[in-house]
């Protein structure tokens, strides 16, 4: 079966780089160079005209200029035939991790290929497909069709979105390619609260408010209550298989960008999860978040709390073994990130630090104690380096500490060598 | 734990009012300006999944020259109104001049052209054209 997935991804990469009218492509650059190289001839003449002994008359120049126009315009035409409707492009993950305690792993982590699709300026297609780990069998590895939705745009405010979505939390999880974070893996806090990579199938409409304040608004596949855990939700997403719509969950977020360098957002996600057991529970997740950027200073941090409505119930109807469901769980992170290379070099060289927590067990019902060791916190100190915009080469340590002090968290070294095209 | 978690709190919420100050004031800093032959520049930047600034405001009649600069990968620009399709290359390899005479009144999309990531979908500006 895994083979048949591998043959199947490489036939596609294939026959798209085929028909995207790359041989075709050589004879249109060239024609393109062509009139470039004309243009800028024609360019100098009027250079030389402007400052020469007036032999040439103002007519002349304006001829010049026309011409200049046209070139121009067909430079343009050509530009906009030679985008093919269907693109192609991908993000891998390749890491190195050693924790201590534990041995040292190497992990493919993640192969993702991306296609997309315009059937017009207002109806476009989406979709993200991966393969986590290299090697798939039941428990390990993953295929996942994380997005493949269509766009209707109706106007410059509002769209109509359909399909499987990312759902709209928090930063990474709709940004989520190595080049765009700092750290080998995923921040901590958005993967055990806001559990990315998160999505689900559902309906929504997207847009703008007012100048630089954008929404999303969806309606999507429940969580599955059975799956909470005393370690968070993580367990519960449906990742688009057989989803219950029956219960359809709300998820909303709001983005200011209307600041120079700063984005301010800020999400909210309610559903029913005791659908399955036949319980009333319910979820409720809220984020704040910011990304700042001012030359060469990086600034980026989250706050999220989640809400369990009845449970005490859902612990009680689903025998939860390694602890109670928390009423309420919470954690944020504050990151920093100093660039050592102009934002016009083609290369960057950053350093950053980060701090986060976690606590899946932040408030409980009464008669219930906290499992304190899902109560813990991280220092990540590491480096980025792009010898090209879309290679990333990351280093990081990070330092884990347990509120349980019989419970160690250790630490972790970490390589990471990602890439985007 | 309690202590650090509040600090947290805090600190974010601190850090959120002062770059949103600092950022207010900042904004003077866009490039948006006229030229000497009345040509409107606009400067926009283009990153992972967003242009900055994301809405931009021209009169009727008015040539308009943008230039797009990304601060990452390679992104596009694409104009339905005015048939502008075109890519920018990324980071440290140039920028993108378009341009155009905003000839009819009202909003305008300007989106990104090039598959450029997760978020690609997402990545769009309004042009409002103004009496
Ligand atoms: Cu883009």
């Amino acid at each position: 079966m895994r083979y048949k997935t591998i043959i199947c991804f490489v036939l596609i990469f294939i026959l798209l780089h085929v028909s995207g009218g790359f041989a075709q492509q050589t004879t249109k650059q060239d024609t393109v160079l062509e009139l470039m190289h004309r243009i800028e001839i024609l360019t100098e003449e009027i250079e030389k005209a402007k400052l020469g002994d007036g032999i040439r008359s103002g007519r002349q120049e304006s001829g010049i200029e026309e011409r200049l126009r046209a070139l121009e315009h067909q430079v343009a035409t050509l530009e906009l035939e030679q985008t093919s409707p269907t693109a192609l492009s991908g993000y891998m993950d390749f890491h190195y991790n050693k924790s201590s305690p534990g041995d040292a792993i190497l992990d493919f982590h993640r192969f993702v290929l991306l296609f997309s699709h315009e059937f017009s300026e207002s109806i476009r297609f989406y979709s993200e497909l991966e393969i986590e780990h290299a090697f798939i069998k039941s428990g390990q590895g993953e295929v996942e069709l994380e997005q493949a939705f269509i766009d209707f745009h109706i106007d410059p405010n509002l769209a109509i979105r359909v399909g499987i979505v990312l759902v709209p939390m928090g930063i990474q999880n709709e940004r989520h390619e190595g080049p765009a974070y700092f750290g080998v893996e995923r921040h901590q806090v958005e993967t055990v609260l806001i559990p990315t990579t998160w999505f689900d199938p559902g309906v929504g409409i997207f847009g703008r408010i007012v100048p630089g304040l954008d929404y999303k608004l969806y309606l999507l596949g429940s969580l599955d209550g059975t799956k909470f855990k005393a370690n968070g939700i993580r367990g519960a997403r449906s990742k688009g298989f057989k989803t219950n719509i029956d219960n359809p969950a709300i998820a909303g977020r709001l983005t200011y960008s209307g600041f120079k360098d700063l984005t301010v957002g800020t999400s909210l996600y309610y559903g029913d999860v005791g659908h399955k057991i036949d319980i009333d529970a319910s979820i409720t997740i809220y984020d704040i978040d910011f990304a700042y950027r001012y030359r060469f200073l990086e600034l980026r941090g989250i706050w999220t709390q989640t809400f369990v409505g009845n449970a005490d119930g859902l612990t009680a109807a689903i025998d939860a073994k390694d602890g109670p469901i928390a009423r309420r769980m919470e954690g944020f992170d504050l990151e920093v990130a100093v660039h050592l290379l102009p934002q016009t070099h083609e290369w960057d060289l950053a350093l950053f630090a980060r701090y986060e927590e976690a606590d899946t067990q932040a408030k409980l019902h009464s008669g219930f104690l906290p499992v304190r060791r899902f109560d813990r916190n991280w220092i990540t100190l590491g480096a980025s380096f792009l010898p090209h915009p879309d290679v990333v080469i990351k280093v990081d340590y990070q330092i884990g500490h347990n509120e349980d002090p019989t419970v160690e968290e250790g630490n972790s070294f970490n390589i990471g060598l990602g890439w985007w095209f | 734990m309690k202590f650090l978690s509040s600090l947290g709190r805090m600190g974010l919420i601190l850090v959120l009012v002062v770059f949103g100050i600092s950022s207010c004031t900042l904004t003077s800093s866009f490039i948006d300006k006229l030229a000497e032959d009345g040509t409107h520049i606009i400067q926009i930047e283009a990153e992972r999944f967003q242009f900055i600034p994301s809405q931009i405001r021209v009169r009727q009649g008015e040539r308009v020259r943008l230039i797009f600069r990304s601060r990452d990968t390679t992104h596009g620009v694409a104009i339905p109104e005015y048939q502008i399709r075109k890519d920018i290359p990324p980071r440290g390899k140039g920028e993108t001049i378009v341009e155009f005479t905003a000839d009819k009144i009202g909003s305008f999309t300007y989106r990104c052209s090039h598959l450029c990531g997760a978020g690609h979908a997402m990545m769009r500006g309004i042009i409002v054209v103004e009496p």
